[in-house]
This record gives structure tokens, sequence and C-alpha cells, in this order.
């Protein structure tokens, strides 16, 4: 057994890894799907990236949890942005989630050449964020993502019904004497760094898969609330487990992108053999 | 044919739910109909499928005329788009014109003119965002005009507009009707169905009756569509 | 050594009005992040059809991403109809999906090849110029600027003839097929041009600039008119600013010129949302403590 975990090491590491951000990012994706936000997950991803590298050329670190500190702070600000400009102006959210989305991520791509110059860093570094490197994940990464899950299943914990509640009827949530907005916020902030955390090992590319897919295939086969919840997890885990799985196992197969593959079959499955639900003309 | 249109077993579900069932109606011309019901008794889908804008399970409809108008509900509308009044009033034409062409000078005139029917001659270049509900209706009605079709087919025109609103649009479906128009209104208010209207269809799902006010609009026949007679309503015999 | 940057800044200015066209309808319309699903689904396409043909130069490696773009709007479409999933969610689950099979392929088959995917998402304009166009012997200049100008012609062309066509669609869909045009064929039509856009220009500027120029210009433009055709002229402004104060900046400064294009036309879309005469934010503010003010003091005169 020891030997098994021993030789093995790194695959039970990537494992491990993924696991954890699947399961995250399938939690607090839930809540973004239910907002209409899925594609806010592809937004705070790129937006991300000049966080990086502003926190780089700062700080000087090469840890990777004080640069994905850095794209939180920048997933934040990208995401209050989009809901400001949205609600001062008559400009729809896919828009705003475009601009941001696109600019940020340029002027990140303009700071990394800035770094380059200056012989800073190598290109590898940054380049690393494009598709996460879940296949070099050490036991110090996987401490770090295990605690920053941690915290966020914590906070969804303690504000499980208030964030459903807000997902599902925020007017009447402000009606009961709930403070939509700083729910609104505290959500906002954990599924950035929820999707931060996953940047390291997913990269940028695909975070918005593992937000969507788990909570928009989980339901079709349930509809309550607690019920969607964990199947999301689970689905969201099953594929970053059997992805990371496949592709160490298959020569020169990106971690990444077999996960999602791995993701999309779950959700194609999902499509032709659930129940189709007739809420009306309800979906998710 | 002295028949606007005439629909024969339809059928209409989402998913498995249905929402029209077994529907057979006549319309004559020349009249102004009301297409009545509760919440959910499939008035808009009825109307819907009429101009095949759904897909349905069974049945047949047989329209009589050419040329069909259709006024919407407002909240389909992005009132945000970047149309002024006259823009909108002008989409009438289109059919018209086909494809690619511009609209002339003479599309522009005879938008102008709709407009002066619904009153607002003075809001041509004002941005659509700029209107109040009963002005967005009226809009659309001179939208609907500027078609010169021969069946009107509108969903709720009376819902949320002020009073003046309410009289033109009144007043332009009366003169619809003296040209020989067929006209059919998605209408959810009872009380006005004596005055506004000479044929109704009564709905709730499957068709409860249908034939001229005079005839249909009886208590017994509300209270099958309905479950029970309004409080207020009183129908004068 | 003029010479050449003029044909960078030609190339550009092509490509930020190619870009910018679809958009608008795109950002009318609300699907603005099709331009981002494409932009990415496309490298499915092209390293599809780079395996069938094995010649980087091939002309097919644009059709095969182009019919990856559609192919990608018809699946989203499609997932929409089923009822289980709203457009948000549909679209987000496509093209991660396209986009991953085309770095699987690319991985697995075509490792040695440069079909780097920094360079579908940076693109690099620099280098543009000297792909030449060489017809019957002549050099006729650098062939982006042939594809780019077709491309332009043919965006503009499309709005051009189908100007109200266009508008009407997206403002009534429903009165739209009442009439007799088809919406849905119009709106593959407009999904079909993004494609082939995205496609030709991200070669030049990388995908991250074609999403930047196809949304950032008309939404400031959105803020600034009332009319589509003015928004449109306004648009197209904005979009070549865009990409020639971003380019020269990029020089200048010696940084990426890709994200120096973002990042400028973000940086006037946040100038006009503060600044805008009457949707800005600061006449909003302004506009509304007068009226507080007005509202006050005829209280007080009552």
């Amino acid at each position: 057994m020891i030997s098994y975990f021993a030789s093995h090491y790194t695959i039970i590491m990537v494992m491990i890894g993924t696991f954890l951000v699947g399961a995250t990012a399938a939690g607090i994706g839930v809540f973004a799907v239910l907002r209409r936000q899925s594609l806010l997950g592809d937004a705070i991803s790129h937006a991300a990236l000049p966080g990086i590298a502003l926190m780089f050329m700062y700080s000087m670190s090469t840890n990777p949890f004080v640069l994905l500190f850095g794209g939180g702070i920048a997933g934040c600000i990208g995401a209050f942005l989009v809901l400001l400009i949205t609600r001062t102006t008559t400009l729809k959210q896919d828009a705003l989630l475009g601009i941001i989305l696109s600019v940020f991520f340029g002027f990140g791509v303009v700071l990394k050449t800035v770094i380059q110059k200056k012989g800073l860093a190598n290109q590898a570094l940054l380049g690393k964020f494009f598709f996460g490197n879940a296949s070099t994940l050490s036991s110090f990464d996987i401490f770090a993502i295990a605690v920053m899950a941690f915290f966020i299943f914590c906070i969804i914990f303690l504000f499980w019904k208030e964030f459903f509640l807000i997902s599902f009827d925020p007017e009447f949530a402000h009606a009961n004497g709930y403070r939509v907005f700083i729910l609104e916020v505290v959500l906002t902030i954990t599924t950035v760094f929820a999707i931060v955390i996953g940047l390291h090992t997913v990269g940028v590319l695909l975070m918005s898969a593992l937000l969507i897919a788990p909570a928009a295939a989980a339901r079709q086969w349930v509809s309550s609330v607690s019920a969607l919840f964990w199947l999301a997890i689970f689905f969201g885990s099953l594929a970053c487990v059997a992805g990371s799985l496949i592709s160490s196992y298959v020569e020169h197969l990106p971690t990444g992108p077999t996960i999602v593959v791995c993701m999309s079959l779950i959700v194609i499955v999902t499509f032709m053999f659930a129940p189709v639900r007739t809420t009306g003309r309800g979906e998710l | 044919m002295n028949q606007a249109f005439s629909v024969k077993n339809l059928t209409v579900a989402y998913g498995d739910r249905l929402v029209l069932l077994d529907i057979s109606v006549e319309v004559p011309r020349g009249v102004i109909c009301a297409v009545v019901g509760p919440n959910g008794a499939g008035k808009t889908t009825f109307m819907k499928a009429i101009l095949g804008l759904v897909d349905t399970i069974s049945g047949t409809i047989v329209v009589h005329h050419e040329a069909i108008s259709y006024v919407p509900q407002r909240r389909t509308i992005d009132w945000d788009f970047p149309v002024t009044v006259l823009d909108v009033v002008l989409m009438g034409r289109y059919r018209t014109l086909g494809w690619c062409r511009r609209p002339s000078e003479v599309d522009r005139q005879l938008a102008l003119k709709a407009l002066a029917h619904v009153k607002l001659t003075d809001y041509a270049d004002r941005h659509i965002s700029q209107l109040s509900g009963g002005e967005r209706q009226r809009i659309f009605l001179a939208r609907s005009l500027v078609q010169d079709a021969d069946i009107y087919i509108m969903d709720e025109p009376f819902v949320g507009v002020d009073v003046f609103t309410e009289r033109v649009i009144v007043e332009v479906l009366k003169d619809l009707r003296a040209q020989g128009k067929t006209i059919i209104v998605v209408h959810h208010d009872l009380q006005t169905m004596q005055e506004y209207f000479d044929w109704m269809i009564l709905l709730n799902i499957k068709l409860i009756a249908s034939g001229s006010v005079r005839e249909i609009f009886t208590q017994k026949n509300i209270e099958k569509a309905y479950g029970a007679l309004p409080a207020f309503l009183t129908i004068k015999e | 050594m003029m010479y050449l940057q003029l044909q960078t800044v030609g190339i550009a200015v092509l490509a930020s009005i190619a870009c910018v066209l679809p958009g608008i309808f795109l950002v009318l319309r609300g699907v603005a992040l099709m331009s981002d699903a494409i932009s990415h689904a496309v490298l499915l396409g092209i390293a599809g059809m780079f395996l069938l043909v094995h010649n980087l130069d091939s002309p097919l490696l644009l059709v095969g991403a182009s019919l990856a773009g559609l192919a990608t709007v018809f699946l989203t479409e499609t997932v929409i109809k089923t009822r289980r999933l709203k457009e948000d969610a549909a679209i987000g689950i496509v093209f991660p999906l396209f986009f991953s099979c085309g770095v699987i392929l690319i991985s697995l088959f075509a490792r040695d090849v440069h079909l780097d995917v920094d360079m579908v998402i940076l693109g690099e304009i620099a280098f543009a110029p000297f792909n030449r166009f060489i017809f019957l012997g002549y050099d006729l200049g650098p062939s982006a600027l042939y594809t780019l100008g077709f491309n332009v012609l043919l965006n503009a062309s499309f709005i051009y003839f189908f100007y109200k066509e266009l508008m009407l669609s997206i403002f009534d869909y429903d009165f739209a097929y009442v009439i007799g045009y088809s919406p849905s064929l119009l709106y593959y039509g407009l999904m079909g041009l993004t494609s082939i856009t995205a496609v030709s220009a991200f070669d030049v500027v990388g995908s991250i600039v074609v999403v930047a120029l196809m949304i950032t210009p008309p939404a400031t433009a959105y803020l600034l008119v009332n009319r589509l055709e003015s928004m449109i002229w306004l648009s197209i402004f904005f979009s070549i600013l865009s990409s020639l104060v971003g380019y020269a900046t990029a020089v200048y400064c010696d940084v990426s010129i890709a994200g120096s294009i973002a990042t400028v036309s973000g940086l006037f879309f946040l100038l006009v949302f503060l600044f805008a005469p009457v949707k800005g934010l600061v006449a909003q503010i302004y506009y509304k403590r007068q009226q507080k003010k007005k509202i006050l003091q005829q209280l007080q005169k009552n």
C-alpha cells in the first residue's frame, strides 16, 4: 500500500488537487448558474491575469498563492465593475463580461511583456496560468488548495439559505430584511477565490466549464436545493479525478482539457438520459 | 369566404404540459374578437399558433387573408434598443419592401400618417425608452396600421395603459372594423367586454365557448371558464 | 522602416473595422460572449483541418475554423432549444469542450508544429507584413491586407444590404418572422461572419483583441448615441482609434501590441462610461442631484 502510494505519488497528488478544485468550483458554481451569471467565471478567470502580473511585479515572489491572491483582487475588481456598470447603464451583463474579460486580460498581457522585457521572469511562469500545471502539484500546493477549499465551504454552509434565497428571488430577500447587497458581495468574493484556486491547476481557459457544467448537469436529475448542490459537487470531482487519471496515463495528454472533456461527457450523458423537466417554460 | 380564419383540433403542449387541447373555432370577417380566459389558459399560445410561431402537436389553421399584423406584448421588447419612434413605425412597411430595399419617402409619409392616427405625431424622433407604457402601446398599434393588413392580432393591448391611450386604441379598432378588417385581441378585463367587442372566444386550455358577445357572454360560460364569477362583474343580459 | 510600420498600422485598422461590424449586432442582441466562445472554439477547426491537410498555410484552415465557429453556435442553440439550460449556461458548456478538444488534438498529434496556442490568443501582428501575397510573381503586399480587406467588404456588405432586416430581427424577433423574414437565417449569417472575422483577425491580433474590439467599441458608442446608424459609425470610429492609439503606445513603450489595443479600447470605454453627456455616471449623478434640488425647492414653495 505504502509503496504504491510512493511510486504513484504525483498522480495521487494531482487527483487530490483537482478533486478539491473541482468540488469547490462545482459547489460555488451552483449559485452562479442559478443567478444566470454562468459566464462570470470565464470573465473572472481572464480578469485575474493582470492581478497576478502586478502582484509579481510588486512582491517579486513566485509563490503561486501569493500571485493568485493578486489575481483574486483583480478578479474582485472586475466582478464589481461588471455589477456597477450593469446597474448604472442600460448595457447588459453579457457585454460587460466580455469587456472586462478582454480588456483586463489584454492589460495582463501588456504587463507580461513588461515583465519579460525587464527579464524578471521567464514566460513559463505566467504561461502556466493559461492551462494550469495540474501535473506538477506539490504537497504544499495541495495543502494550500485544501485550506482555501475548506474556507470556501465554510462560507457556503454559513450562508447556505441566504445564498440560495438571493439566487432565487433577491427582491423577496430584500423585503424580508436581508442585506442583499452585502450577501452578493460575499458570494461574489467567494466565487472569485474559488475560481482563482482553480486557475493554478486547470488554467484560465477552462475554469468556466468547471463552474457551470456540474451544476447544469445536476439540475437535470434533481430539483431539491441540497441535492443539486451535492450532486454537482459529485459530478465536478468525478470529472476532475477521472480526467487527471486518464491524462496521467496517456502521454502528452494535457490535464485541464481532459478534465473538461470528462465533464462534457457527463453533461452529454445527462442530456440523453435525464428526465425532461416540465416546469412550464422553465429551465435552469 | 366570409370567415377570417378557422382552426380545427388545435393541440399545443410545452414538454408534457398541455397548453391548448383540441380547439376548433371559426371567426368571421369584420369583427373585433376577444380571446379571454384565466391566467395560463393558453390565450397567447393560441395567437402564436395562428401566426405560426409555436410548434403544434396537431390541428389545422386556415387563415383566409394574406396579410396578418401582429402586436405583441410589450414586455418582449428591449426598450433600450437604439431606435426612434418613427423607426419602429416604419418597420410596419418592411413586409411590402421585402429584402434589402430601403424605406422611401412614401413609406415615411405613411408612417407619419399612422402616428397621427394614434395621436403621437410629435414623438416621431424620440427615442423609444422615453415613452410611457400607453405611448409604447400606441406606437406598436401605429406600426400595425402601416402594414395595411386584413387581420390584426394583438396581445393584451390594454394592460397597463392610461385612459387616453385606451380610448385612442378603441377608436382605431372601430375604424379598422369599419374598413372590413378583422381584429383579434387577447383581453383580460371582463368588464369592458360588451363595450369593446362583438365576438369572443372563451378559453381555458379547452374551448369553453365562441360566438358573438351577445350570445356567449353569459354568467354560466364565465363560471365555466374561470371557475367562479368575479364579484364586481355585472352582465347585461 | 516607416513603410513597414504603415503596413502594420493598415492591417490593424482593417482588423478593427472587420471586428467591430458584427460585434455591434452581437452586443445589441445580447450574445456578446459568443465572440469569446467562437474565438476559442475555432481552435478545434484549425487543429482538425491541419491534421487533414498537414499544411499550416492552407486556406482550408480558415474554412475549418469557420465551420467550427458555426458548429459552436449551432450546438449552443440546440442545447438552448432543449430547454434544459438557459443561454449563458449553454454557451459556457459548448465552447470549452470545442477548445479542449482542439488543445488535445494539438498536444497529441501536432506537438512539434508551431501551432502555438499563445499565438491563437495573442496573435502576432508584427509579423503580419512579412507574409506576402504573391500573385503571378508580383508582390502585392501583405496577405493580411487582402484577407482582412475582403473580410471588411464582406461584413460591410452584409450590414448594408440587410440593415433593416438585422435591426428588425434583433429588435422584435417574432414580428420579423411573421412579416416573412427569417430571423434565424439572419442570426446564423451574423454568426458565420463572426466566425470568419474571428479567424482572419486572430491570425494577426489574437482572439483576445478580437473579443475586445467586437464588444468594447460598440458598448462605448451605445452610451453616447440613440440611433443605430450613429452607433455603427461611432463604433467604427472608436475601434479604429483604439487600434491606432494602442499600436502607437505599444511601439513607444515596447510592449505587446495586441494587449495594448485591448487595454486602450477599455480605457475609452471607461472614459465614456464616466463622462458621457447623458448616460455617463458623472452626468447621471449630477442630474439626479439637480432633480432633487428642483423638487425640494418646489415643495418649499408650496
